[in-house]
């Protein structure tokens, strides 16, 4: 059974954001990194690797395993684990 | 271009320590973090407007680095944080916002650069949901969020009691703890621990937390092999001996979707590296660190490093080595008089002193042994950003070059995104194990710029404009040389 | 004291893309070759350098001659390495970004039309943005020839180590040439670190070391570093076709590798802000849309650069047995050492066009006359 992540309850977050990603709305909060968005909405892998194309997530979480890539419009690839989500990003996956 | 007498690299204990410690002296610093917060990786930060109502013990840490952030927010220290640090050329460092570059002259530098957690290759670690144990605490501490349901958490040693005291707290499911040290070791090592207090008393109520919520842990215990199709399924651990090798037939499967792995700490030398500062190995400190001397300096004159990439000894003895550092800056730059200088580095060295004391016993617990460089088989990947395997490597070692350079021009090992942070700690444990070779005689990459990737339209855009002068983009006739 | 423990009929000093070339030919040949190198295969220039194969740029025109020759082997070569070195020989392009530029380029390229080879030409605005999208607006033409092209040099050089050893060339990496053994003046052997090998020949193909090694038998090479720095992306989707002076995309990876400077600093293997920087604006300017790609690695190569800018192919006069291969532009000419070295020694003569290339063209007593350029050479097609 694939696991998914949760948010935990006992946090208070931010304002609400819209995270666009691959086209698709995603629920996320002001101070969330983009994996934390990413991952809270179900998705634990949302890359390949270079020859083998295996799927790929998050690692080490404090960037510098690079790992976790994803496109962010406007600012070329860069790390999810890295990058505050702000409303209205729109990020693309499998880059 | 701008110029500052002191600069510390790394906002985290160590460079928070320095800083405040150079500003207390009436000296110009400026402090660097190429991430959004000060704290580094030990006092993690929520972000700005969240709370949470954890637990009172849990939010000691939390309140500590607050308080010392806070410190060097009210002490005149100039931050610059969302900055990386990507070059050094003599007294420049040359830094970056993702939209332009420039360079910060220092006349004294501090860096704090700290450490991350090592990898460890085996079946099936590359698989979602397979993360280290601080990234697994990054996402709960940091981020409210639980990274897995079924959670297994593999290590050794205490930093790994604390991360899963943290998900347990938090509501997470732990299967199960996989600690690869045996009882009598771990029991010895805490009797000797007692006289010293605070961390004993810590690892305790980490385990109270662990035993009522019912969690097991397995001592002598690696995993062997994760399993799963696109994303972790279950994980094969195995029994193993004192030199963790796994001893046959004492298999057991855990039905889990996430696998934290927490085996201890690599140094981040890129940047002292690049600047020339002479290494040594020392395997109980976590491998190639920063040589320095009693004073916090490196073999490069007016550069200093302190805290975790001068070797692993912790948050307590990173603040320490911190302010040392500072207050050893100021005494270079010649503004601390001599009854101060002398009192203080009095307090700071017996402060150190006491810090240190549990450390040969965390480091004869955190001790890694040879049967966790050989869970990797034939084609285990090794080299994560270019996918490069176990027998790739070997083979490359073994024929041409038993060094990261060799193995990296045959295999490509080392030529991704991540410039050999990952597989470079892997490559010289592993070769060492297949040739028999020790470990220090695995000669390193050349350190290159730029520390960490930046766009190329920042590197393209120096704000320094001194440098336009110098772009005058001469065409010669190709073989000539310049004058002929 | 030292003992031989190897004998071959020859012993190539430096296995980069030019000694591996070299060792290669001969192997092919039926000689029996040890292959040194202080360090590895690749270690120096031939691991660090820009990759292309480049013909219509060198100047004066008869060394672009022997590049256009050197390049035309390239297939060949490749297809008996059975390994993928990413060769792409479907043209290149200098692009030009001021009309000052343009004259420069129309101006070689009328020079080097006194080779009936030279197939290159300029190109204008329209032609450029046509050719190869991606290129900025701003561009005011550029030179090209279809003769240019681009390859991954470590693939090379390394695929040429692998057929080297198939071969049954010996490499020994990880060893030092200490000295050169002569005996009545002649080549008789080459002691190293590791112990000596008996040989009547030696093959300099040192690259930046070379002039060390040559001191070792009492010749002074005049050729001086010369450091080139170049950035490389991370990897980006298929934009650039066609490689161009400065700025190449891969073909396997898609990155894109962005020079380069020309720095005499010794052996000074840094890389600069300034030589950084440059090389950056340089590529955004050229080329808009690499902007937000992010540079993973910056590097510096030392190309060996004779005092002349030509290469050094050829037998010393006064060392009969020791053999100079050495000159910037290894990758382009890396087939044409192999198969001209391979020449002088199996056959003493070669018909390959190296006349102007006599490594002791600088001598005061040689008679080997120094080229400038301006006389009148003839080419392979007139020779006798």
């Amino acid at each position: 059974m694939k696991g998914v992540p949760v948010r935990i309850e006992s946090y208070r977050r931010g304002p609400a954001l819209r995270v666009i990603l691959d086209g698709v709305e995603l629920l996320g909060f002001e101070g969330e990194y983009l994996s934390t968005v990413l991952m809270a909405n179900g998705k634990m892998a949302w890359r390949r690797s270079l020859i083998r194309g295996e799927r790929r997530g998050l690692f080490c979480g404090i960037g510098i395993c690079f790992e976790c890539l994803v496109q962010v419009e406007g600012r070329g690839i860069v790390r999810a684990c890295q990058v505050r989500a702000f409303d209205g990003m729109r990020v693309r996956t499998d880059v | 271009m701008s110029g500052t007498q002191v600069v510390v690299v790394g906002g985290g204990p160590a460079g928070l320590g320095a800083a405040l410690e150079a500003a207390r002296a009436g000296l110009e610093v400026t402090l660097i973090d190429e991430r959004p917060s000060l704290g580094g990786q030990y006092y993690k930060q929520i972000p700005p407007g969240w709370s949470s109502t954890r637990s009172g013990w849990l939010d000691r840490q939390y309140a500590e680095g607050n308080k010392l952030i806070a410190e060097v927010l009210r002490s005149g220290v100039k931050i610059l944080t969302d900055t990386l640090v990507w070059n050094i050329e003599d007294h420049n460092l040359a830094v970056t916002d993702e939209s332009t570059v420039w360079q910060i002259r220092f006349d004294k530098l501090i860096l704090a650069t700290g450490a991350w957690e090592l990898p460890v290759a085996l079946p099936g670690w590359t698989l979602p949901g397979v993360m280290t144990g601080g990234a697994a605490q990054a996402l709960v501490v940091g981020q409210g969020l639980l990274p897995g349901r079924r959670i297994l958490l593999a290590g050794n040693g205490p930093f790994q009691l604390r991360v899963a005291a943290q998900l347990v707290e938090a509501g997470a499911k732990v299967i199960a703890i996989l600690d690869a040290g045996d009882l009598i070791t771990t029991i010895r090592a805490a009797l000797r621990m007692v006289p010293q207090g605070g961390l004993i008393w810590e690892a305790l109520r980490y385990l109270r937390t662990i035993w009522k919520a019912g969690v097991r842990i397995y001592r002598m215990h690696l995993p062997i092999r994760i399993l799963g199709d696109g994303h972790v399924e279950g994980v094969v651990a195995s029994r193993v001996d004192s030199q963790w090798r796994p001893v046959p037939g004492r298999e057991i499967s855990f039905d889990v979707d996430t696998v934290c792995l927490t085996y201890g700490f690599v140094p981040s030398v890129e940047l002292a590296r690049l600047a020339g500062c002479r290494m040594e190995y020392r395997p109980e400190a976590g491998g190639w660190v920063t040589w320095h001397d009693a004073d916090q300096g490196t073999s490069v004159p007016d550069i200093f490093v302190a805290g975790e990439a001068g070797g692993i000894e912790g948050a307590r003895v990173a603040l320490l080595e911190g302010r040392l550092a500072g207050l050893e800056a100021a005494r270079q730059l010649g503004v601390t008089n001599r009854v101060e200088y002398e009192e203080r580095r009095r307090e700071i060295d017996w402060a150190l002193i006491r810090a240190r004391r549990p450390l040969p016993v965390l480091r004869d617990l955190m001790r890694l042994r040879p049967g966790l460089f050989e869970l990797a088989m034939e084609d285990t990947l090794v080299c994560r950003c270019e996918d490069v395997s176990w027998r790739d490597i070997i083979a490359a070692a073994r024929r041409w070059d038993p060094g990261l350079r060799g193995v990296k021009l045959w295999t490509r090992a080392g030529m991704g995104r991540c410039q050999g942070r990952i597989c470079g700690y892997l490559i010289p444990r592993l070769i060492s194990c297949a040739l028999g070779v020790p470990v220090e005689t695995i000669s390193l990459d050349t350190p290159r710029p730029p520390v960490k990737p930046l766009p190329l339209l920042a590197m393209a855009s120096p704000k320094d404009t001194e440098l336009s002068s110098i772009w005058a983009w001469h065409e010669r006739r190709p073989g000539r040389r310049e004058g002929q | 004291m030292t003992r031989t423990v190897l004998e071959a009929e020859v012993v190539v000093i430096g296995a980069g893309a030019v000694g591996n070339s070299i060792a290669y030919h001969l192997a092919k040949r039926g000689k029996s070759v040890v292959l040194i190198d202080r360090r590895a295969p690749a270690a120096e220039a031939s691991g660090a350098n820009f990759g292309l194969v480049w013909v219509h740029s060198k100047e004066p025109w008869y060394y672009m001659e022997l590049s256009l020759i050197s390049a035309r082997m390239y297939p060949s070569l490749v297809a008996e390495l059975d390994e993928d070195v990413e060769l792409r020989q479907e043209g290149g392009l200098v692009l030009c970004m001021n009309e000052e530029e343009f004259k420069r380029g129309e101006a070689m390229i009328s020079r080097q039309r006194r080779s009936s080879l030279f197939r290159g030409r300029m190109l204008s605005r329209e032609e450029v943005l046509d050719l190869q999208p991606g290129v900025s607006d701003d561009v005011v033409g550029a030179s090209w020839s279809p003769d240019d092209g681009d390859l991954n040099p470590i693939a090379y050089t390394l695929a040429l180590a692998r057929a080297c050893e198939r071969r049954g060339v010996r490499i020994l990496p990880q060893t030092t040439v200490t000295g050169i053994q002569l005996s009545d003046g002649r080549v008789c052997g080459v002691l190293t670190d590791q112990g000596s090998i008996a040989t009547p020949v030696v093959v300099n193909a040192a690259g930046v070391q070379a002039p060390r090694i040559a001191e070792m038998v009492g010749h002074t090479l005049p050729v001086e570093p010369c450091r080139g720095q170049e950035l490389i992306t991370e990897p980006a989707p298929r934009l650039l076709r066609y490689p161009m002076s400065g700025i190449r995309q891969t073909k396997k990876t898609g990155q894109f590798i962005l020079g380069f400077t020309e720095e005499w600093v010794g052996l000074d293997k840094r890389t600069t802000f300034a030589g950084m920087t440059k090389i950056a604006a340089n590529a955004v300017r050229k080329v808009p849309s690499v902007r937000n790609l992010r540079v993973i690695r910056a590097w510096a190569g030392l190309r060996p650069m004779p005092k002349d800018g030509l290469p050094l192919i050829g037998e010393l006069q006064e060392v009969p047995g020791f053999y100079v291969a050495v000159g910037h532009s290894g990758i382009t000419l890396s087939p044409l050492y192999g198969r001209a070295l391979s020449d002088l020694i199996c056959d003493g003569r070669t018909a390959l066009p190296i006349e102007p290339y006599h490594p002791c063209r600088f001598d005061a007593e040689s008679s080997v006359p120094v080229q400038t350029g301006e006389e009148t050479v003839p080419t392979g097609e007139e020779r006798r």
